[in-house]
């Protein structure tokens, strides 16, 4: 499904300092399996997200998606792969501050605009539980509703992949559920979730567990 | 609004974020309603330059073909006075002293008068003058023979224009009667020759008040120049004005031994300096019509430097708001890049939003110019009209060439979004 192979990563800090971030680091996801990754603050677990997602070029190595060389294509090429295969979910939600809940969860089809929104929204917004915060602004809504219309916009496209960012870093348990419960039936749905997370707590869903050790992931 | 697309996103951030886009939106109406402005009252003022000169110009001309007119009655009812001299006549004396010394025959008179060819002359009077002292008085006067006018042979139809003097009869000018206390019948003596005062003069101020008119045949006797004249005298030719080379030409052709000078009338004299007057009206309209030009150009290089500054400082304005919503919008650029919109998308949303503030921009700048316009038309005595004075052509190249304008000066901040690294700030959380 995705595969990193000896994938390397190195910021350049100030006055040319190298922090390596990523370094050999090797990564199989399989179909309809939900991983999570765990590691300290600032151990590079955005950064393998973002790496997977293809935003993010790593120095050496290759992220495979069912055999197709993310890093090999062109920019628009990955965007427009991102647009069909990947969903991010982020801690901070990231919605866009002007914009209803109906259009930050339709936002994920401004890419590539699909016939038959509607009913796919309808159904999101049913399942999240949103029907009568359709048109109220992300700033209206609480913290846990946020998350969940960060969750649909990421589930509208039907993507194969969901790279979620400390999902629930932000949430209380009973969001944080509804969120994990969502990763869990989107893989018994036939989609694939790399989790990362500080919280060993919400690593009870997942089916691989991994630790993130100078930049390799290691088994638990 | 139930689909999503990249116009939408446009509008909504357009309408989240309204300062940026009022702001926006006031410099861009400011820099076109500045233009639109300085162009009409650029127009508003050639009009009224060239409609005052029209008007100078219409007077003029009415003032001329009166004048014309005027000139050309004088010419054809008066004809204009000249003096035929013997050819060896000092015209230098002449001229100082107002008397001819030299003479010629006093048949030239005559032959002129029969000549059937000449028929630019209707009045011709022969005169033999002296300047002398009166021997009986002791004093200076001038002496002319006159032979009152001589007949028109082959015309009939004419009154004599001077009074004919009486052999034996004197006419006196007024400082000589006044002196000698003459009246009319009185007598007096010349050169022992005794003549009844028939005439006497009124005051002219001029040589003619010492002057004695008498008979010319009596005149040439007592002067012994028998068959003598001084000059001959052609009055009220009758041709085109401007001509007299023609009228000496003829006469000359004519009479060899003589030459021909012009005695100018007052009534020509005056309708020269109303010409000359013309004249001089033609050069200051021509002066002032450069005066006007001159202005213009000084009005011109003025909006040429003040406009510029003006579009100058609203491209400024546009590119560092443009920047700052650029700035502000990071983090948006970063969703919608993971979202999965390329950057040729996001480089669009931005555009989109340049083009819309030039558009909108614009709109508002042009109406706003002609609304200041038509209340600076109404204001006005003259009637322009609204597209005389803010042509439709200039509105059209506005309203396209402004979202160009803001598309451009956008053009490096909307860059700068499309180039931006969403890695960067998906990872600031
Ligand atoms: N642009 C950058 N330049 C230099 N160093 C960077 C840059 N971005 C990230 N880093 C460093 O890379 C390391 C990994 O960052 P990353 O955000 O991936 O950590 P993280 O595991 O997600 O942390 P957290 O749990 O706090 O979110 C950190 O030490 C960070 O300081
Ligand atoms: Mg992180």
């Amino acid at each position: 499904m995705l595969e990193l192979a000896q994938v390397h990563k190195t910021y350049c800090g100030p006055r040319g300092a190298q922090i390596p971030v990523l370094s050999e680091t090797a990564l199989t996801l399989k179909p309809k399996e939900f991983v999570a990754v765990r590691g300290p603050s600032g151990c590079g677990k955005s950064t393998l997200l973002l790496t997977c997602g293809g935003l993010l070029t790593p120095e050496r190595g290759k992220v495979l998606f069912r055999d197709l060389d993310v890093y090999a294509q062109s920019a628009q090429q990955r965007a427009r792969w991102r647009a069909r295969h990947i969903g991010f979910v982020f801690q901070q939600f990231h919605l866009i501050p002007y914009l209803s809940v109906r259009h930050n969860i339709l936002a994920a089809t401004l890419p590539q605009p699909r016939r038959e929104t509607q009913t796919r929204l309808d159904e999101l917004l049913t399942e999240f539980g949103l029907q009568d915060r359709a048109d109220h602004l992300p700033a209206a809504l609480s913290v846990g509703e946020r998350q969940r219309v960060g969750m649909a916009r990421a589930l509208f496209n039907e993507p194969d992949l969901i790279l979620a960012d400390e999902p629930t870093g932000n949430l209380d348990p009973e969001n944080s559920d509804i969120v994990l419960r969502t990763l869990t039936s989107f893989t018994e749905a036939g989609g694939t979730v790399l989790m990362v997370t500080h919280d060993p707590s919400m690593e009870r869903f997942a089916d691989r567990r991994l630790t993130m050790e100078a930049g390799a992931l290691v088994a638990v | 609004m139930k689909g999503m697309n990249l116009t939408l996103l446009v509008l909504r951030e357009i309408i989240h974020r309204r300062l940026n886009f009022l702001l926006g939106l006031l410099s861009v109406a400011c820099a076109t309603a500045c233009l639109m402005t300085a162009v009409f009252l650029l127009n508003l003022h050639d009009r009224r330059t060239e409609d005052l000169i029209a008007t100078k110009q219409a007077d003029l001309e009415r003032q001329t073909k009166a004048m014309e007119a005027e000139f050309r009655e004088i010419t054809t009812r008066m004809g204009f006075n000249i003096l035929i001299l013997p050819k060896d006549q000092n015209l230098g004396d002449f001229y100082a002293e107002n008397y001819a010394d030299k003479t010629m025959p006093e048949v030239y008179a005559k032959q002129l008068a029969d000549e059937p060819n000449i028929v630019t002359v209707r009045h011709l009077l022969p005169m033999l003058q002296a300047k002398m002292t009166w021997p009986e008085q002791k004093r200076k006067i001038l002496l002319i023979g006159v032979k009152g006018e001589m007949p028109w042979a082959h015309r009939d139809n004419k009154k004599p224009i001077l009074r004919p003097v009486e052999p034996g009869t004197v006419a006196v000018g007024y400082e000589l009667h006044q002196s000698l206390d003459l009246k009319a019948g009185d007598t007096l003596t010349l050169m022992g020759t005794a003549f009844e005062v028939a005439d006497l003069h009124p005051d002219q101020g001029t040589i003619g008040d010492i002057t004695l008119w008498i008979d010319l045949g009596q005149a040439q006797q007592l002067l012994e120049k028998p068959g003598q004249i001084s000059l001959i005298q052609a009055l009220e030719c009758a041709c085109a004005w401007a001509d007299l080379p023609r009228v000496r030409k003829e006469i000359q052709g004519f009479l060899p031994d003589t030459q021909v000078i012009e005695l100018r009338s007052k009534a020509l004299a005056r309708a020269e300096a109303r010409q000359e007057a013309t004249r001089m009206t033609e050069v200051l309209l021509d002066s002032e019509k450069k005066a006007q030009l001159a202005l213009k150009k000084e009005r011109e290089k003025l909006s040429a430097i003040l406009v510029p500054l003006v579009l100058v400082a609203c491209v400024l304005l546009i590119v560092i708001l443009a920047y700052l919503n650029v700035r502000e919008r990071r983090m948006e650029i970063g969703i919608l890049r993971a979202l999965g919109l390329h950057t040729a998308q996001i480089f669009q949303v931005f555009l989109g939003k340049a083009l819309l503030l030039g558009l909108l921009g614009a709109g508002i700048g042009i109406l706003g110019a002609m609304v200041l316009a038509a209340v600076c038309l109404r204001g006005t005595v003259e009637s322009y009209s609204l597209p005389d004075t803010l042509p439709p052509a200039l509105i059209v190249t506005v309203a396209l060439v402004t979202p160009l304008v803001t598309a451009l000066s956008s053009w490096l901040p909307a860059l700068m979004a499309a180039q931006q690294d969403p890695a960067l700030v998906l990872r600031e959380e």
